[in-house]
């Protein structure tokens, strides 16, 4: 059942580099860090004040901004992929991590008037139902809630269903718009860096978050074939694990993110030594770079070494729900282009001699095959392996 | 009484797991005709100090699972190679909405700098599965679906398939919502919520439900249940599920039937676990359970098959296998 690939016809994303996924990949290979002081809420008394807002036009689909984002993203992908998106064959699934508590904290400003059905906006659920509504989607969603790594899950979720025989075609969605309660809850845990965020470097001292969406679109590879559609690349191997070790700190010898990307591998048929390169989940906290590093070497054996290794969130921000789907996009442009963004800030690796980061350049690459993994609170680590078209 | 039997073609199921226990956290009638709450204190199991920490559906997820997870003969160990391929799976329509409001209701009137940092990791919704992944030391995958009334069934179908191919060999699934009191509010104004004595409109209820599902056993052993997946598009109504009431003779009995509404008043909660639990307890499964008195109703003889619905990708269906 899980021998063949699946194929992904068609992406699109929007972040802090702007609309479109072009915009992204160019903003990337520049090392732009598009951060300036949040400007969607007050930061009094958060150690941080900066983040990565997206500033293009977000149309306020379904009065919500996580709505509107993933909308975005949806229509760049579905103007290069020709589905008949009301089939009842046509999937959606939606990861997010923050949905519905922007509504709830208005709620909670005004018990007194809030409308009746403020409880199904809050509600993740809503969320797909409003994206299918104004994308006219006309088969089965759902919504994954997985933290950090919910639209990675997401991505896996689509394969799945693929492969079932639920569907036909599936967008795969990571969604989520820069959110007060989110933001002051990294500030309370003290996960902030007041600059912009240093992924693997010495000096890193927290993320920098961000917003944006991220959305693919799946199909069987004979589905694809079939109707001609453009193949950007394969999905060929997921992986999902769990830590079961803490809820916000990652297990420092990085055994559930290991197993993660070893389930992929294994799933995709690969060996380490065939790993192109890697798009890290690289937050910038001492504690996640620290054990994704320990999870590669774990992973990847003597191919660590010299395996080029990049993060995107210090120039994106950490999208939180959203970062997989778009970082997984950001893979699939790599292997394309043969292109690997450099990892922004990073000045200092604390980890030179046991990965190879790429930074200050963008590195060329000849790679068939490359993994992005992600991972969020709870432990839940995930994998997953794309390969060249 | 309605055959599950004739919603699909039972030759041919596309997967087929064990269910190889579970246990109920169910509602308890109280004096607020409106909503029906869960009447359980988890501390005799958490004891307080985490009582008073973990969001409270954290907490009857932790309940929920003790019960499932000593039936099915499970012992609590810290991560161990023998779980490395035991996940869990969580579907909850309002995730850990205490934690969230408590948390935001301090953000709101006090600023960023009155914010708990212990709160905020237990407000996001995986962290129901987190707990449960740490307690038990589950090592596989941990997924939690926050998909409306789908919630449930999308759970159940996500944790069989990852056995039913070879992915993992047990799930550990917890559904099921806690039902904050400012959500209660807000529930009692849907019109779809609202308390009706014509049966046409439901009571709010909550209620968490675990199973732990397992491999397709050996035929030499007792098989207990099956969730199977009918591999059909074809929509099931809901409405067709098993149900729980609340009887109408004002005893606050609860009572499990299925198909037409006996007569009492329908109890719905956000997630959908009520009808996956009525369906179970329908069927005869065995259980654990908390909270108020069940009384199965109107099953007569055990039906072979008992169905719920999904509207989309997959139904499911409790299947009885007697000792060969």
């Amino acid at each position: 059942m899980f021998d063949d690939a699946v194929a992904v016809t068609a992406f699109g994303a929007v972040t802090a580099l702007g609309a479109g996924v072009e915009a992204l990949w160019q903003g990337l290979l520049e090392g732009r860090q598009p951060f300036s002081k949040v400007r969607a809420f007050g930061v009094n008394g958060c150690r941080a004040e900066l983040a990565g807002e997206v500033t293009a036009h977000v149309p306020l689909v379904a009065s919500d901004r996580s709505v509107g984002l993933a909308v975005m993203a949806a229509n760049e992908a579905l103007r290069a992929a020709p589905l008949q998106v009301a089939s009842p064959r046509v999937g959606l699934i939606v990861g997010s991590a923050g949905a519905g508590t922007a509504v709830l904290e208005q709620h909670l400003l005004d018990e007194a008037t809030a409308p009746a059905e403020f409880w199904r906006r809050y509600q993740k659920r809503w969320l797909a139902d409003s994206i299918a509504q104004a994308l006219f989607i006309g088969g089965p969603r759902t919504v994954v809630n997985t933290a950090c790594s919910s639209s990675a899950v997401a991505i896996a979720l689509g394969v799945e269903w693929l492969r079932a025989g639920d569907c036909d075609a599936v967008l795969a969605l990571g969604t989520d718009e820069l959110g007060r309660f989110t933001y002051t809850g990294f500030h309370a845990l003290r996960a902030m860096d007041p600059v912009p965020c240093k992924p693997f470097d010495r000096n890193r001292a927290g993320l920098t978050m961000g917003e944006g969406a991220g959305c693919l679109v799946l199909q069987r590879a004979r589905d694809a074939k079939r109707s001609g559609a453009h193949v950007r690349g394969w999905v060929c191997g997921v992986g999902l694990a769990c830590d079961a070790h803490h809820l916000t700190a990652p297990d420092p010898e990085g055994r559930g993110a290991a197993r993660a990307l070893g389930l992929a591998l294994a799933a995709a048929k690969l060996e380490p030594a065939q790993v192109g390169f890697v798009n890290a989940h690289g937050t910038g906290t001492q504690l996640n770079d620290a054990a994704e590093v320990a999870s590669l070497e774990r992973a990847l054996g003597a191919r660590v070494v010299d395996c080029p290794v990049h993060s995107i969130k210090a120039t994106t921000g950490h999208c939180m729900g959203a970062a997989g789907a778009i970082e997984a996009i950001v893979t699939l442009r790599s292997l394309e282009t043969g292109f690997v963004p450099p990892t922004a800030g990073l000045m200092d690796c604390e980890f030179d001699g046991r990965i190879h980061c790429v930074k200050d350049r963008p590195m060329s690459v000849t790679a068939t095959h490359a993994v992005s993994t992600n991972f969020g609170f709870g432990g839940n680590d995930a994998a997953l392996v794309f390969s060249h078209a | 009484m309605h055959d599950a039997s004739t919603l699909a073609d039972p030759g041919q199921p596309s997967w087929r797991v064990r269910v190889a226990a579970a246990c109920l956290i169910a509602p308890a009638a109280t004096n607020d005709p409106r909503f029906l709450g869960i009447s359980l204190d988890p501390q005799p199991l958490l004891g307080p100090e985490r009582a008073r920490r973990l969001d409270p559906l954290s907490q009857l997820a932790l309940v929920a699972v003790d019960g499932a997870a000593r039936r099915a003969g499970m012992q609590r160990l810290p991560m161990h190679e023998d779980r490395l391929g035991s996940g869990v799976c969580v579907g909850t329509a309002l995730g850990t909405t205490a934690t969230s409001v408590r948390y935001a209701r301090r953000l709101v009137r006090a600023g960023a700098a009155a914010t708990n940092p212990i709160d905020f990791p237990d407000s996001i919704d995986g962290a129901p599965a987190a707990h449960v992944a740490m307690d038990w030391g589950l090592g596989g995958p941990s997924v939690t679906f926050a998909d409306g009334e789908q919630s449930a069934l999308s759970a159940l179908v996500y944790a069989a398939r990852q056995i039913a191919w070879g992915r993992v060999t047990r799930m550990v699934v917890v559904v099921g919502d806690k039902l904050d009191a400012a959500f209660s509010c807000a529930l009692v104004r849907d019109p779809r919520f609202l308390n009706d004595a014509s049966g046409t409109k439901f009571l709010a209820a909550e209620c968490v439900f675990a199973l732990v599902l397992e491999a397709h056993c050996e035929p030499e052993f007792e098989l207990i249940g099956f969730l199977d997946g009918f591999g059909d598009p074809a929509d099931v109504s809901v409405a067709d599920s098993p149900t729980y009431f609340l009887s109408q003779d004002g005893s606050g009995r609860m009572e499990v039937a299925h198909g037409a509404n006996l007569g009492g008043l329908r109890l719905r909660d956000p997630s959908g676990a009520l009808n996956v639990a009525a369906a179970w307890l329908n069927f005869g499964g065995p259980i654990e359970s908390f909270g108020g008195a069940i009384e199965p109703v109107a099953v007569g003889p055990i039906a072979e098959r008992i169905g719920c619905g999904m509207p989309h990708h997959s139904r499911l269906g409790f299947v009885r296998r007697r000792r060969p």
